[in-house]
């Protein structure tokens, strides 16, 4: 065997041995039996077909859904205004600012949900006023954690696109505003969808942070699962676990017609 | 080719009173830190003239046009458009239009689109909006390509968009920042062709930046050559050619042979040895410029010869084709001189008699 060929076959096993989890937990869902057995004794769609009755299950889907709909909504509209006002032209600090709206990608996710849990506690007997555990505390903390992705995928796109045309829109009559709208934003759309993407899959995967802050009756659908297998395995979890990883691969395939999604991740 | 066609609106026509300068820059000073860019810069564009900056890189002819633009804010001095002080005036708002070098075309938008852009900001009514707009690409000959979107263009293509988006303003100062330098030779002079001729059939005013001394000369009513921020010299494109104010214009426009001079009575020298009688050069001369054309190189000395005359030796001899280079020695100095007879041709380490004639002899400030 020559060296290309050893790689190949390594690269090949690595990638099984990665995923293979996530095809088991799709294998097992397909089971007809009460049990989690590998393999299934016999094969039916029946945990699916009675997904939509468990409450708790569904109700985190739900949940979660809404959540990063919300979060990634307002994380790329922070993430956007942050990126023109530190891509367009150098200036004093730029860099530490840019810098600090990194800085949760390194932290441990455990950590920040504890630091939010803390300081809004904090925040809470001296206001004299509940903050946590609340869904807004819960929306903060996941746009805190979406921000470095969201900030990152639209500087790149605003550095790439320079303040060319921003001169050229200026010399032709038009105020900063209309350019915004219709120069930068249209031009910056990929990036726009992509960073939406990102901040809607980390949030609704983000387990870390919203253990510590969610409220009752608002239960996002990692910690949903949590709950439910506390009261026993059953196929039921595998099936909203494939359903899970469908709705991420989908996703991260749109976000690749945006973007070039290995370049994204690779900056980590 | 150009077919030109009577703009269809003059209303706000860019032929104001004659005597109003398009545009003027009143002593303008920028700084980047202790870094002087421009110093004390005064230039004036009267209406449907067409002044070049020139100069090499570094120079401050660029940031000379993104404060007139409004892109920059000089730290003294004014700049008015027309007459009207703009110095304060933002950029959107000013009577200028620039076409960029990069061209700076919206991708996203066709280029009849492109085209309307600014015209719309100018709340132009829609009936002479369109004909503003099929005015200006017929102007630049790209009828059949307003539908296109910029990426599908070529350079040339490209460049003539920029050009129409700009003219379709009818800006009371054209702006041009080295518009032709990403372009191939031929096209270069092409292009170059066109937009005179579509300078003076619409009487545009035009500041023209250019490192290019040949499209300088080529397109321009007037010159102004600059260096390290100030002005060197301001003349049409003959007299910054035949007569260099400077050593630095001299060299600039291809004046080879330039050496520094002492006086010592009758006789101006340079340090390497070389001669000059003061009767040839005037009164208070520091420095003499020769063009390589202007020297005649021949083996004899030419008789009777009330010029300039010196003996030297053949260093190099280069064959061109239209003509012949040599480099010739004389004492430590070494001349450029460049012959159209290249028949004759002389041989590397022979003698011989360089020739200039008065005229020829351009005195230079240093």
């Amino acid at each position: 065997m020559n060296r290309s060929r050893t790689l190949t076959v390594i690269g090949i096993a690595a990638f099984i041995f990665m995923l293979m989890p996530v095809f088991i937990v799709m294998w097992v869902s397909v089971t007809s039996s009460q049990f989690i057995a590998i393999p299934p004794e016999g094969y039916s769609l029946r945990w699916f077909k009675s997904l939509p009755e468990n409450r708790s299950l569904m109700g985190g889907l739900w949940y979660s859904t809404w959540l990063a709909v919300l979060v990634s909504i307002i994380s790329v509209t922070i993430g956007a205004m942050a990126a023109l006002a530190l891509g367009k032209r150098r200036m004093r600090g730029s860099g530490a600012i840019g810098g600090l709206l990194i800085l949760p990608l390194i932290l441990p996710s455990i950590i920040v949900g504890i630091a939010i849990y803390i300081a809004f506690f904090q925040l809470s007997t001296t206001l004299g006023m509940r903050l946590v555990p609340s869904t807004s505390a819960l929306l903060w903390g996941h746009v805190l954690v979406t921000l470095p992705w969201t900030f990152r995928l639209l500087h790149s796109g605003v550095v790439t696109l320079g303040d060319n045309l921003d001169k050229a829109s200026r010399d032709l009559g038009r105020g900063a505003l209309y350019t915004l709208w219709h120069v930068n934003l249209p031009l910056l759309k990929a990036p726009i969808l992509a960073s939406f993407i990102f901040a809607f899959i980390f949030s609704f995967g983000n387990l870390e942070i919203s253990l510590f802050l969610i409220e009752p009756g608002g239960i996002t659908l990692p910690v949903a699962m949590i709950q439910y297998a506390h009261l026993g395995m059953d196929p039921s979890l595998a099936a909203i676990a494939t359903v899970q990883i469908v709705l991420m691969a989908v996703l991260l395939w749109l976000a690749g017609r945006f973007v070039n999604v290995g370049r994204v991740m690779q900056r980590t | 080719m150009i077919t030109t066609r009577p703009s269809p609106s003059r209303t706000d026509s860019v032929a104001g009173d004659v005597e109003t300068p398009a545009l003027k820059t009143d002593s303008i000073t920028k700084s980047y830190g202790s870094n002087l860019v421009l110093e004390e810069l005064s230039l004036e564009v009267q209406n449907g003239e067409f002044v070049s900056l020139l100069g090499p890189s570094g120079c401050g002819k660029t940031t000379t046009l993104n404060i007139v633009s409004g892109f920059l804010q000089p730290d003294s001095g004014a700049v008015q458009i027309g007459g009207v002080d703009v110095t304060h005036t933002p950029a959107h708002k000013r009577d200028s239009a620039v076409v960029f070098q990069n061209y700076a075309l919206f991708p996203h938008m066709t280029v009849e689109k492109n085209i309307r852009y600014g015209l719309k900001a100018k709340r132009v009514p829609r009936e002479e909006l369109k004909e503003r707009v099929a005015w200006a690409l017929r102007l630049v000959d790209i009828l059949e390509l307003k539908d296109r979107y910029p990426g599908q263009l070529s350079g040339g293509q490209q460049q003539r968009v920029a050009v129409a988006r700009s003219l379709v303003m009818r800006p009371g100062i054209l702006l041009m920042d080295e518009p032709l330098s990403n372009l191939d030779a031929k096209l270069r002079a092409e292009l170059r062709l066109e937009l005179k001729a579509l300078q003076q059939d619409l009487g545009q005013s035009v500041l023209f930046v250019t490192h290019d001394q040949v499209e300088a000369l080529s397109l321009s009513d007037r010159i102004v050559v600059m260096n390290r921020g100030h002005v060197e010299q301001v003349g049409t494109s003959r007299e910054v050619y035949e007569h260099p104010a400077t050593v630095f214009v001299a060299r600039f426009m291809g004046v080879e042979n330039v050496f520094e001079l002492t006086r010592d009575n009758d006789i101006y020298q340079t340090a390497g040895g070389l001669h000059f009688p003061s009767r040839l050069m005037g009164p208070e001369v520091s420095a003499v410029g020769i063009r390589p054309s202007m020297l005649r190189t021949r083996a004899e000395p030419v008789e009777g010869w009330t010029g300039w005359a010196s003996r030297g030796e053949i260093r190099s001899v280069t064959y061109l084709g239209d003509t012949v280079r040599y480099e010739v020695a004389v004492g430590d100095e070494t001349l450029a001189a460049i012959s159209s007879d290249t028949h004759s041709v002389l041989d590397p380490g022979s003698t011989a008699y360089l020739h200039a004639s008065p005229e020829s002899l351009l005195p230079l400030a240093t």
